[in-house]
């Protein structure tokens, strides 16, 4: 649904599909009810319905018979510019009601460069940046997500920051909310309560202090509601959590158009510079045999005839052979296709490929990361040149032609003379081609290498390493180009200005939420698209907020130093991260979780040992 | 089990006008398969199911008209397909005629368009009397270049009726693949004169049928 008045103007705007709600599955509820929740993703719609957390938490809090939860994503630059000139404020997807009459407004902070989005998308609704600017008349506005594993850059923009895995705890907000609406609680009291529940911060209970040259010198709670420590909440049991059997439908083609089935949580393979493999640990796996009835009943509801495995290394699935012969036990014959994202290559197998390609047959990806054996294993990479030119024999056996790799430039303790070891190996696989005696004459291999930028990220190992500098990631960059020299190898590398931009917000404190609101008031939003980025316009946003790029994106941080999140508890130990980081500068492997136990320190682990810990 | 085909008449109103006629497609696929039907895939390298549509409808027309033929993998009576698939599809977008395919969707000729033109005084229906007799000259974009064309040659029939704060515009247009009128050329006509333009607020455009070549209705029962 959408706001009447904006009738006859959608046609003029480019996919107006994206803006009017009303897909198959939509839930929608009778008014008045005790708890309005609009559920923002501060990107496309083409990009947010592809997200599989969006959909489990609509899901769940539509579930509770209290709350109706609505979804809003950022407009497109074209239908923020109409919304504004039509004086129409920004409204949820399912009443077609502006945000501000909502009880809250829940933004998912899913990358860095998505944070001005959410001032866009607050400007658009008329609501205020700053939490302290608000006041009882406001919705409440909440950010969860990936990102608030640091959240300070946009704390105070928040009343609330819920920190983890919301499956479980979101309902308890909303539980307490509609009992403190009943007895007319004001705010105030309500946070002080809110903060009491466990993984809910609350930005306005905390200070930070600093030192002359910005370092922080305390961060502590402001009432003795607050805890010390915000703890991270994770869903214990895959198997009896949550899952969106019946999500809804996009009209328009979204970027993961399928069913996303999520197979398993977590991560074992301690790759250091990888925050999602920290992040969502311990490792917990859903059973072959739910997975198999989560696909069929989802299927049935929506009616997609794709379903993709999701989960962070899908290979090291337990169960899998279990799985996969549940899943093609029907889905062939239903022209149901099955795709597997996300392998790593020291564990793709021939027997997989062929079983899964039954209806398409596309390009394979890798992730060696870094060019050398000596990086790959100070990054914990533990993958091997045989691996990955077994594993492209393979692809080639399996006429598969294109092959992307993907690497990271100034990885941690990388040396001028890593980069060109890109180069070679890229190359090997392009001999492994022409070496084949059984090869098809006439087709042609396409090496694709794409190259991110390291970016330190909270809760890694490399957390307190600094980013090179934009000078020696361009040259590097440049290096690695020269060192390329066949024509079956296409290069390409992300903008190292971006990649900046994610670091300084990545490690940022609560003094960025300044620049963030200049950068977004000169004009700065849709960041993550290239088009959209201006470097220059983040400078002056930092300068005019008294702050420095290189301060929080390219300095060594001390290990003794406050870290902007140390108040969260995340699960995985600081001093484990420490150790790791040493090990790192040593050159040590630390083997996978599923091998060894190496004592992270999580709760709830089922690979957890005594020994390892 | 046989193959059947059948040809199924639906509405394409509301907010479902801003779907693309690609997403229409998607939207018949995935609610056959919530509705527990199979569609007979095609042969090949990449194998989709094959839908007929009569005649495209254009991002932000409605329309009470659309007919798609449709293959299944097994015989289905119209009637339960009808039921089945209006449970599964939105509101705004409901199937109220299926019957048994005949000759191929291929022939059609004519369409018939309703234009609701609102206007900002009582003036401006006689300037769109004028505006569209005689010859009618827009402006139409091709890949390379704008061309002047006369497009009165393709309108089968038009009238207009006088409303409130509104005009109604009738139009019978040409819709055969090599000669097809999008209805917007219309409207485009109305805002090109100078005099009318600023009398003119918006134009809402609904397909009201489908004619064959022979001069008939096309419909599931034609």
């Amino acid at each position: 649904m959408y706001p009447k008045k904006l009738e006859p103007f959608l046609t003029s705007v480019e996919k107006p599909g994206r803006y009017i709600g009303g897909e198959c599955n939509q839930v929608e509820k009778t008014l008045p009810i005790d708890v309005r929740f609009a559920f923002c993703f501060p990107d496309t719609y083409e990009i947010g319905m592809s997200n599989l957390g969006l959909k489990i938490l609509y899901g769940v809090l539509n579930e509770q018979e209290n709350v109706w939860c609505e979804r809003c994503f950022a407009p497109w630059p074209d239908m923020g510019k109409l919304l504004k000139e039509q004086q129409i404020p920004l409204y949820a997807l399912e009443s077609g009601d502006p945000l501000i009459a909502f009880d809250f407004v829940g933004f998912t902070m899913q990358y860095e460069l998505s944070y001005t989005n959410v001032l866009y998308m607050l400007d658009l609704a008329g609501i205020p940046y700053y939490a302290k600017d608000r006041d009882d008349r406001h919705p409440l506005l909440i950010a969860g997500g990936p990102c608030t594993y640091n959240p300070e850059p946009f704390a105070p923009f928040f009343d609330i920051v819920f920190i983890g895995e919301g499956e479980e705890a979101l309902p308890r907000l909303t539980a307490l909310y509609a009992k403190c609406k009943k007895q007319g609680i004001k705010k105030e009291e309500f946070l002080q309560k809110t903060v009491q529940l466990e993984g809910f911060y609350v930005p306005s209970l905390y200070e930070a202090a600093y030192d002359a040259e910005g370092h922080i010198t305390s961060f502590s709670p402001t009432c003795p509601e607050a805890p010390k420590t915000v703890k991270r909440q994770i869903v214990e049991d895959l198997n009896t959590a949550y899952y969106p059997t019946k999500q809804p439908v996009p009209f328009i083609e979204t970027v993961h158009d399928r069913v996303v089935l999520e197979v398993y949580r977590g991560c074992g393979a301690g790759c250091r510079f990888c925050q999602a493999g920290f992040m969502f640990r311990p490792i917990r796996e859903r059973d072959h045999g739910v997975l198999n009835t989560l696909a069929q009943e989802t299927i049935r509801n929506t009616g997609y005839d794709e379903i993709s495995l999701c989960s962070l290394s899908i290979s090291d699935y337990s169960q899998l052979p279990n799985l996969a012969d549940d899943l093609l036990s029907w889905t062939e014959q239903d022209q149901i296709s099955l795709s597997l994202p996300s392998l790593r290559l020291d564990s793709f197998s021939r027997h997989l490929s062929d079983r899964v390609s039954s209806l398409r047959k596309s390009g394979l990806t890798f992730a060696p990361e870094a060019g050398t054996q000596a990086l790959r294993d100070r990054i914990n990479k533990g993958v091997t040149e045989e691996d990955l030119l077994n594993a492209a024999m393979v692809a080639f056996d399996d006429n598969r032609f294109s092959i992307k790799l993907y690497f990271m430039l100034g990885l941690p303790t990388e040396t001028m003379d890593d980069i060109p070891g890109i180069a070679e190996l890229a190359g090997k696989v392009v001999d492994v081609y022409y070496q084949r005696p059984n090869r098809v004459k006439g087709k042609s291999v396409t090496v694709t290498v794409s190259v991110a930028c390291f970016v330190p990220k909270p809760f890694t190992p490399f957390q307190w390493e600094g980013q090179d500098s934009l000078e020696e990631l361009e040259s590097k960059q440049k290096l690695l180009g020269s060192s390329i020299r066949s024509k079956k190898i296409s290069y390409k590398w992300h903008d190292a200005k971006i990649s900046r931009m994610e670091a300084v917000l990545a490690r940022g404190d609560r003094r960025l939420a300044q620049a963030l609101v200049n950068a977004y008031e000169a004009g700065q939003y849709f960041d993550g698209w290239d088009e959209h980025f201006s470097y220059s316009l983040w400078e002056n946003a930092m300068t005019d907020a008294g702050l420095y790029m290189d301060f929080y994106a390219c300095r060594d941080i001390p290990a003794d130093e406050i870290l902007p999140w140390d108040f969260i508890d995340m699960g995985v130990r600081r001093s484990y991260f420490e150790r790791e980081y040493q090990r790192a500068k040593n050159g040590q492997l630390t083997p996978n979780c599923r091998v060894k136990c190496s004592g992270c320190g999580i709760q709830g682990c089922p690979l957890s040992t005594k020994e390892g810990n | 089990m046989e193959n059947t085909t059948l040809r199924l008449q639906y509405t394409k109103t509301g907010n479902m006008k801003f779907i693309s006629h690609l997403d229409v497609n998607r939207l018949f696929l995935r609610a056959l398969r919530r509705a527990g039907f199979k569609p007979r895939y095609s042969e090949g390298f990449h194998p989709h199911p094959k839908f007929s549509f009569a005649l495209p409808l254009s991002l932000g027309h409605e329309s009470i008209c659309e007919l798609v033929d449709i293959t299944l993998e097994n015989a289905v009576f119209p009637r339960e397909m009808m039921d089945r698939m209006n449970a599964v599809l939105p509101k705004d977008f409901q199937i109220h005629a299926c019957d048994y395919a005949g000759d191929p969707l291929k022939h059609a000729k004519y369409a018939q368009y309703a234009l609701t033109v609102r206007v900002k005084d009582d003036a401006a229906f006689s300037l769109m009397q004028k505006t569209l007799s005689g010859k009618i000259i827009v402006e139409k974009k091709t890949k390379s270049k704008v061309e002047k064309t006369d497009i009165s040659p393709l309108i089968a029939s038009l009238e207009m009726k006088q409303g409130e704060k509104q005009v109604l515009i009738r139009a019978k247009l040409s819709a055969s693949p090599s000669s097809y009128l999008n209805p917007n050329y219309l409207y485009e006509a109305l805002r090109a004169n100078p005099d009318l333009a600023p009398r003119l607020e918006e134009c809402t455009i609904m397909r009201e049928a489908i004619y064959h070549k022979n001069g008939l209705l096309l419909s599931p029962m034609g």
